[in-house]
């Protein structure tokens, strides 16, 4: 890695082949099958990673490609919303062949280029409202798809970029009071809204229908003590979707809560570097664009987790780099390569630099 | 460039809050709830009922060792195959029915599931507190891995012996040690037969009715009306009141128990007399929030997350949207005012303890494998509800109940007992009237080693029912060495 991409971080690396490690652990244990398929995405994913990590740090003029970006990730978002299929009641997926993708995943790493590339520029505010419209079709489209949990990342993205590179208040504090207001409209349109929080706020007294699946997750979870039951000895199978969005509680039911808290501490680790890649930038498109892709992984993360402990109600995301899906980890690996390409386009700066002071030391010395 | 550096560490101390707060609350909701989520019926990774178990499940026993609970094995035809093989059930006392242990011990049926002990203590009774040590011996070296034995706090001979008092009323009774919380006895009519579920569960006689019954509790909430008194009103001690049969607080018409003039009467006569007048100015004067205050110290409206027991939240609905009819009669005990057994118990218990409210604790002890003990009962004070001095105060109250007030019934000769009746009206319809519920709740006052707890469910009076059969269980605890 440290001859083929100078400057890339190493940790993440780790800390990614960590996670996946445990993906692969848990799913080869729950069905054979798919933790093959996993190893397969997560080679896929590899070379995406690459292609990823090419792309952000070779590419220096990113304005031509914004409107490519807004236009693809409508039409992508359109055409999931007219074509879909809906799998397990709110999620919409969409199948080409064989293999069954989720669009929003990917919608998540081109809305983060454009707002890395709308907001590296100071503006007029008036002259953001082209992409301030993007991204709120692109919410209300995903949340008309019942991805919830990807609307929640989109806002999340917008509203803490924007802050970063305007801090302007009144936008900030406009799309939080709209994103409410609009929360609490979609609460009362729509039914399965309503389910989500009812079964949030009391899994048990609905344990039999609404409130199985966090019920059955918690009581998994406690069934596995600090060091789990044993992979294999559990039964978490009775939990519904314990492949992917539920695998953190088939961990620590088999692994144990130990090593739950230890994903969990990977997760801020990978928090940390990529703030510290995104703080280490020389402009603020990489700066903003390496923030957005470390947003993106902990605001998922911390999501999925939340709502299989009852936290927070669930929004039907995936853990980035453990859960089974292709798509979930293309698109994670995706967000890997663009962290690792900004470091490595720091890196090269730092050394062009060095390389420009000691040639004029060179010089000097030549008198 | 700075500021947006200077926003991305923002940002990041944000995030980093955001899993904060993720770590805390799994680790909070794990210590506090995660015995209770694996104790869930719905949990399948622990069921009986099967052929070899993987773990056989320990005894349930009482404190003196009396076996209440087993696994036996017997010999089966499989209905596929039509072979002989061995499965595994849950065998009970077989006075299960009659002394009623059916309710503590539970049942746990391949098709009921589980519940009482059986469910709440099913982690030590699986074995699956042992530690791994332990986990790796019994794998490795025994035939067959057993889970542990787990004693309860409850006398089998004190429950025979209530149980027998109550005959087939219905009703439930409670016996305490306010130093500890022990359960000494919990009783629970009607009751079923564990060993067989299925035929003689009937209407609601599966229903705990000491920890899940909820009852209006009559004049024996008058003990917390009187605390509140206590603390927020200077002199009460000394404030006269004259009883003539029934009192008139604006609108609202208080009748004392067929319609007694009681006289003039201080805070403690009125106690012993149980006179509603009295008291219903006292709720009235105190107002919702300074009821509500009290009754919330004494655990009202809390959801009790005891470690050995389910208990249901007893309810003291004030607000201030409250009228004040309302008010006074949630005073009195009737109103919308309901509790349980088991936690009036605690209240008589806190009286006795000098104001603090022990933790109620079941679980004796958990013993493993060479009667190795890995777990013992540790007393713990759940609340420290009043001073210890308005707690002495109240005592005297109902010592003189018991004397000379409507407790008489209770005494016993050389014991001091202190208590307090309780007369619980139930809307009946225009055709019949539907007879209250008996209460007394009391402890020994010259050595508090025992709180009592007895309601008879549409037995009556509390003075006429419920108080002589506190006094013989008293007495058997006495003599039993309680």
């Amino acid at each position: 890695m440290k001859y083929v991409f100078p400057g890339s971080d190493l940790y993440l690396m780790i800390l990614i082949d960590a996670l996946a490690l445990i993906g692969f652990i848990i799913l080869q244990r729950l069905n054979p099958s798919m933790g093959l398929k996993q190893i397969e995405w997560f080679g896929l994913g590899s070379c995406i990673f690459v292609i990823m990590t090419l792309l952000t740090s070779r590419i220096k003029k990113w304005d031509y490609f914004y409107y490519p970006l807004i236009i693809s990730g409508g039409v992508i978002l359109l055409v999931a919303l007219v074509f879909g299929k809906e799998v397990g009641g709110a999620r919409n997926w969409f199948s080409i062949g064989r293999y069954t993708i989720q669009p929003s995943e990917f919608v998540k790493l081109i809305i983060i280029f454009v707002l890395a590339i709308e907001l590296k520029e100071q503006r007029h505010r008036k002259e953001r409202i082209p992409t301030i419209l993007f991204v709120a079709v692109s919410i209300m489209l995903v949340v008309l798809q019942k991805d919830l949990g990807a609307a929640f990342i989109y806002f999340c993205l917008f509203i803490l970029l924007y802050y970063i590179a305007t801090s302007d208040w009144l936008i900030t504090i406009l799309s939080l009071g709209a994103t409410v207001i609009g929360s609490i409209i979609s609460y009362n349109i729509f039914s399965h809204i309503k389910v989500r929080i009812e079964a949030w706020r009391d899994p048990w007294a609905n344990i039999q229908d609404k409130g199985y699946q966090i019920a059955q997750s918690l009581i998994a979870i406690g069934s596995g003590g600090l060091m789990g039951l044993g992979l294999g000895l559990g039964s978490p199978q009775v939990i519904p979707a314990s492949k992917t969005d539920f695998i953190f509680a088939a961990i620590c039911e088999e692994m144990g809560i130990l090593v739950g808290l230890a994903v969990i501490g990977f997760y801020i680790l990978i928090m940390v570097k990529g703030v510290m890649i995104s703080l280490n930038a020389s402009n603020a498109f990489d700066a903003l664009l390496s923030m957005g892709a470390t947003i993106a992984l902990t605001i998922q993360s911390f999501i999925i987790i939340g709502g299989v402990i009852k936290l927070v109600p669930l929004t039907g995301v995936t853990m980035p780099f453990v859960s089974y899906g292709g798509s979930s980890m293309l698109a994670s690996m995706g967000l890997l390569g663009i962290l690792q390409g900004i470091a490595v386009k720091e890196n090269r700066n730092v050394s062009d630099e060095e390389d420009m002071a000691e040639g004029v030391e060179d010089e000097e010395e030549v008198d | 460039m700075k500021r947006i550096r200077r926003n991305i560490k923002g940002a990041l101390l944000l995030l980093m809050s955001l899993f904060l707060l993720l770590v805390v609350y799994f680790c909070y909701v794990l210590f506090f709830y995660g015995d209770r989520w694996f104790s869930n019926v719905y949990n399948s990774r622990v069921s009986i009922g099967r052929e070899h178990m993987e773990i056989v499940p320990g005894d349930i026993l009482d404190r003196n060792k009396v076996i209440l609970a087993t696994t036996k094995s017997e010999l089966r035809v499989d209905p596929k195959t039509g072979e002989q093989r061995e499965y595994y059930f849950r065998s009970y006392h077989p006075s299960a029915k009659d002394i009623d242990i059916s309710h503590v011990v539970g049942y746990h049926d391949s098709k009921f599931g589980r519940s009482g002990a059986e469910a709440f203590y099913v982690r030590y009774l699986m074995g699956y507190n042992n530690s791994l040590l332990e986990k790796i011996y019994q794998k490795a070296f025994l035939p067959q891995e057993r889970g542990n034995d787990v004693y309860l706090t409850i006398d089998y001979e004190l429950q025979k012996f209530i149980s027998k008092e109550l005959k087939n009323r219905k009703g439930s009774v409670v016996v305490l040690n306010p130093k500890t919380g022990e359960i000494l006895a919990m009783v629970s009519k009607p009751s079923f037969d564990p060993n067989n579920v299925g035929k003689t569960a009937k209407e609601d006689n599966l229903i705990n009715r000491a920890t899940q019954g909820l009852y209006p509790p009559g004049s024996i909430f008058k003990i917390i009306t009187a605390a509140a008194a206590l603390e927020n009103i200077d002199d009460v001690e000394e404030q006269l009141f004259e009883c003539t049969g029934f009192t008139q607080i604006e609108e609202i018409r208080v009748p004392c128990y067929e319609g007694n003039a009681h006289g003039v009467v201080d805070i403690k006569n009125a106690m012993a007399v149980s006179c509603n007048g009295f008291f219903a100015h006292l709720g009235k004067n105190l107002g919702w929030k300074k009821m509500l205050k009290i009754g919330e110290k004494f655990g009202f409206n809390y959801d009790f997350l005891f470690s050995d027991i389910r208990l249901l939240p007893s309810q003291l609905p004030l607000n201030s949207r409250i009228g004040k009819e309302e008010l006074v009669w949630d005073a009195l005990g009737q109103g919308k005012v309901l509790v349980t057994p088991l936690h009036m118990a605690m209240v008589a218990a806190t009286i006795a303890n000098n104001g603090v409210m022990m933790e109620p604790k079941l679980l004796y002890k958990v013993v493993g494998r060479n009667e190795h003990i890995q777990k013992s009962l540790k007393p713990r004070a759940f609340k420290s509800v009043l001073s210890a001095e308005n707690a002495r105060l109240i005592q005297a109250m109902m010592e003189l109940t018991v004397t000379e007030g409507t407790g008489k019934n209770a005494s016993i000769k050389g014991m001091k007992i202190a208590g307090k009746t309780g007369t619980a009206e139930i809307k009946g319809t225009k055709e019949s009237k539907i007879n209250p519920h008996a209460w007394f709740i009391g402890f020994t006052s010259d050595n508090p080693t025992l709180a009592i707890a007895v309601i008879v469910e549409n037995g009556g009076t509390g003075g006429a029912v419920a108080a002589p059969l506190a006094k013989k269980i008293i007495q058997k605890s006495r003599e039993m060495g309680y």
